[in-house]
């Protein structure tokens, strides 16, 4: 049995995980993800599977450590000069049926600033959470971009 | 090279007329437009063209672009449909482009003279090809040197039938087009710009991953061939790095799983292994690469900006399973947040700025050009990281544009 979290501890550790990313702190971003995780951005925004579909990423924890291990390894090269990004979320919603997982859809924007080119990317994101040893994380977050089925600049910093 | 090929416009509107409206130009998959009513927007060069499926199984190539007054009349990246209907005066028209209705019309309309323009359409192996050039020559015959590589690619993964992902990787860049094309046979950057991909493979397994050296690379080679066609075969070389690659895709097998059980079919080792392609890389000029499992379509949008189109391939009555994996294989490098692609397109838009020079004229493409093994006029061949291909590229690139 899952209790439900109050929305706020829901805001809070989407907001901590915003900080983080905004701060490249990926290490501490890591740490918010439970061991059996999911991280992916669908190529079509309305895919609720992306197993058998195709994807922009579809990372579990050891890829995900993979993606922050090459952003690191100062021969990622969209990334050197590094990507600024600053990300704002909001309209949260708390979907959960008692004791199961707990969704939580927002709204974001993300601006992404680099070489003097500043791009704004939005989208959905859902993040879904569980409880583990008392803690709140993330076992999954989908991050529904728009244009994610359409030509886009490389984005290779973390959404 | 002069530095023009790449930043001048009036070279790009040329190319547009004299490569793209002349020769052959792929369009898409078979598997795309696999039932009858299927359709996928595309372009030939700047050209907006449909590729459709007719009622007689036939595909066909016709121009977006209402014969009344040019308005668009496809806008979906692909569907299913039984024809087109402007929706600007209403006009329709049948799959292959032909006029079927104009609303209101009181004077005689010559519905021959108003059908859509079409291009030739021939195909090979699955992969269909248009024309705007009524007097090209066979597609074969244009294809012909690199056919058994293209019979290798398709056959990489045996007897099934190759469908594309619907859905497809598209990354946008701020520089020309024939960067891509170039890159698929360049076996000379992958240690260097994809070096961070090989960071992680080490990490990952604990060995240090071998691609190309510049010394020993064995066997591995790159082909140059008529009509602007290269070949970069990296057997010799990519077999044991392309194996470690899927030691790290999401959802694999664990190393030593019995893979029959894994996959509930006999013999799935090979399956397994043909995940990462053939590995040969196909680049057929102007527009297709062909590479890993992928179908890559590169759309040239203005001398300065680039579209590409990539789509995985998959395997028809296979495992899920393996189609799974396939995906998951795919996407570690493909797309905009790959670990492969994203540091390519970095390189051309690095070239992008650093041919704002217009002091420095010239760029050097002569690697490997004492070595190389000239068979005849268009066709040598040479170590695996020399600039072989692109010359050949670019012999023909210069005939096309001159004439």
């Amino acid at each position: 049995m899952t209790p439900q979290p109050p929305l706020a501890e829901a805001y809070e550790l989407l907001a901590r995980e915003a900080h983080l990313l905004d701060d490249r702190d990926y290490a501490g971003w890591l740490e918010l993800f439970a061991e059996d995780c999911l991280y992916w951005m669908p190529v079509d925004p309305l895919a609720e599977d992306g197993a058998l579909r195709l994807n922009v990423f579809y990372d579990d924890k050891a890829k995900m450590r993979d993606r922050i291990s090459r952003l690191e390894s100062g021969s990622a090269y969209t990334e050197e000069p590094i990507t600024l990004t600053s990300r704002t979320f909001s309209a949260l919603q708390l979907e959960s049926d008692g004791d199961g997982p707990l969704l939580v859809r927002s709204n974001f924007q993300l601006v992404a600033y680099r070489s003097g080119d500043q791009r704004v990317l939005g989208g959905r994101y859902r993040h879904r959470l569980v409880r583990e040893a008392g803690e709140l994380r993330i076992s999954e977050k989908r991050v529904a971009l728009l244009g994610s089925d359409a030509p886009q600049r490389p984005m290779t910093f973390v959404f | 090279m002069h530095r023009d090929v790449y930043v001048d416009p009036d070279v790009f509107e040329t190319e547009m007329q004299r490569i793209f409206m002349r020769t052959w130009v792929y369009v898409g998959h078979d598997s795309e437009i696999a039932e009858v009513g299927d359709y996928k927007r595309t372009f030939v060069g700047t050209e907006p063209v449909i590729l459709t499926r007719g009622a007689d199984g036939e595909p066909s190539v016709v121009v977006n672009r209402c014969s009344h007054r040019g308005a668009a009349i496809c806008l979906l990246p692909r569907g299913n449909a039984t024809g087109f209907r402007c929706q600007f005066h209403g006009w329709t028209f049948g799959l292959d482009g032909e006029l079927l209705g104009v609303p209101y019309s009181e004077e005689a309309v010559d519905k021959d003279e108003l059908s859509l323009a079409s291009a030739r359409v021939e195909s090979y192996r699955g992969f269909i090809f248009a024309s705007f050039n009524p007097d090209v020559p066979p597609l074969t015959d244009h294809l012909r040197d690199v056919l058994p590589y293209i019979d290798r690619f398709v056959e990489h993964a045996g007897e099934y039938p190759l469908r594309v992902s619907p859905d497809a990787n598209e990354v946008v860049y701020d520089a020309n087009w024939k960067m891509q094309l170039e890159n698929n046979v360049d076996g000379y950057h992958l240690s260097f710009t994809h070096q961070s991909l090989f960071g992680v493979l080490q990490k990952r397994t604990g060995r240090q991953p071998r691609y190309v050296t510049g010394a020993s690379d064995g066997e591995a080679r790159v082909d140059a061939f008529p009509n602007g066609h290269a070949v970069m075969d990296l057997r010799a070389v990519a077999t044991d790095v392309l194996r470690e690659r899927l030691d790290i895709v999401p959802g694999a097998p664990a190393p030593g799983a019995d893979l029959d059980t894994y996959f509930g079919i006999e013999n799935a080792e090979d399956l397994y292994l043909a995940s990462t392609g053939p590995p040969v890389n196909i680049s057929i000029s102007p527009n297709l690469n062909l590479g890993s499992i992928n179908i890559c379509e590169i759309h040239p949008l203005a001398v300065n900006r680039t579209r590409v189109v990539l789509r995985p391939l998959l395997l028809d009555g296979a495992p899920e399973d393996i189609n799974r994996i396939r995906l998951r294989y795919h996407e570690i490098g493909s797309g905009p947040a790959g670990f492969v692609q994203p540091d390519d397109i970095e390189m051309f838009e690095r070239v992008a700025l650093g041919l704002a020079s217009e002091d420095v004229e010239w760029i050097q493409m002569t690697r490997g050009r004492e070595r190389e093994t000239t068979v005849d006029e268009t066709h040598r061949f040479s170590h695996v990281s020399d600039e072989t291909p692109q010359r050949g590229q670019y012999r023909w690139w210069r005939e096309m544009m001159g004439g």
